[in-house]
């Protein structure tokens, strides 16, 4: 009885610690009033603004097919994708919003120099230092919902 | 007084904490192994693709309307799962289809289909490997310290020749060595 007792109590605590902490973790999501801005105006804007608030609004046009930890967005303009980084509070991305219309609210961050292609580091000529040859940023989700499917 | 029985204790809790971990340990040992192989097998999704070719690709022009790309998607059979688009490049057509998307030459008229399915069990251990919430992370904190504690009950489990003072200590220690000899080589 005093081992069933034991267990019952194990299994309450990780209950109501799940149940608590979700509830937290909806709450940090909706706190605090982000930027809206588009993702064409996102890379000059988040030079100057990391660790801000934003709500950006796209199409996706790509989930990571490994573990769905990314995706990307863009908005008029198909040169000016932005990247989405999963979090603590959005874990993962499903490939089924791809081309669906999503706004997301995220904190900025930069990537990390590491995750940039060598090939696209070694390349040096003009045609290519529009895109990775500056410091480049993206957001970290906090929460994201379709507009359109 | 009564001495406390304490390997009686170990045990009580190596047994019980075996019981009631042993659904984590292969949630994360599965999805371990599944995860450390991800660029090799693609444990979260099944993906089929296949090779299209589209007539008079001429037609396909930037502004084209939704209604036009849906007759396009008409040809390969896919009208009704036809979701959106755009042009990655001014030669290139991309479809978003419900359950995966079409790249298309818009001067060729040759394309790529590809077909995205959740794959059942893997997907589903890889996402609970991943922390998927906060409140997640309390309970892989949970078997993690579980796993400490099973680790040093397990080693009192046995007495004698083959218990922590025998051949358990020549495991024990092989066993430690394995992940310092790999500190040494690739670490340091």
């Amino acid at each position: 009885m005093k081992k069933f007792t034991f267990l019952a109590v194990l299994a309450v605590l990780f209950f109501t610690t799940d149940a608590i902490f979700a509830q937290d973790v909806k709450a940090k999501a909706d706190e605090g009033s982000a930027v809206v801005i588009t993702p064409e105006k996102f890379q000059d804007y988040a030079s100057e603004n990391i660790g801000g608030l934003v709500e950006i609004k796209g199409m996706v046009i790509h989930v990571c097919r490994h573990g769905g930890k990314k995706m990307f967005i863009i908005g008029e303009d198909p040169e000016m994708r932005v990247k989405i980084n999963a979090s603590d509070k959005v874990s993962v991305f499903e490939p089924e919003v791809e081309g669906s219309v999503v706004v997301v609210k995220g904190v900025i961050e930069p990537i990390e120099e590491e995750v940039v292609p060598d090939a696209e580091k070694a390349t040096e000529d003009t045609d290519h230092k529009n895109y990775y040859h500056k410091p480049q940023y993206a957001i970290s989700c906090n929460s994201f919902r379709i507009v359109e499917e | 007084m009564m001495q406390f029985q304490w390997r009686k204790w170990f045990r009580v809790v190596h047994r019980d904490f075996g019981y009631l971990f042993f659904g984590l340990t292969l949630v994360y040992s599965i999805s371990g192994i599944a995860l450390n192989h991800i660029s090799e097998w693609n444990s979260n999704y099944i993906i089929v693709r296949k090779e299209i070719t589209l007539d008079n690709p001429s037609r396909i022009q930037k502004g084209i309307s939704k209604d036009e790309v849906r007759s396009l998607m008409d040809e390969i059979g896919e009208r009704r799962s036809y979701k959106n688009h755009y042009f990655p490049q001014s030669d290139q057509l991309k479809v978003f289809l419900k359950g995966g998307s079409v790249v298309i030459n818009t001067e060729t008229g040759n394309g790529l289909l590809e077909k995205v399915t959740r794959r059942p069990f893997f997907r589903e251990m890889n996402y609970l490997h991943y922390n998927p919430q906060e409140s997640w992370t309390w309970i892989s904190d949970v078997f993690a310290g579980a796993l400490i504690i099973l680790a040093i009950t397990g080693l009192f489990l046995v007495r004698g020749a083959k218990g922590i003072t025998g051949r358990g200590a020549w495991l024990t220690v092989l066993g430690i060595i394995i992940p310092i000899i790999f500190l040494i080589i690739y670490f340091y």
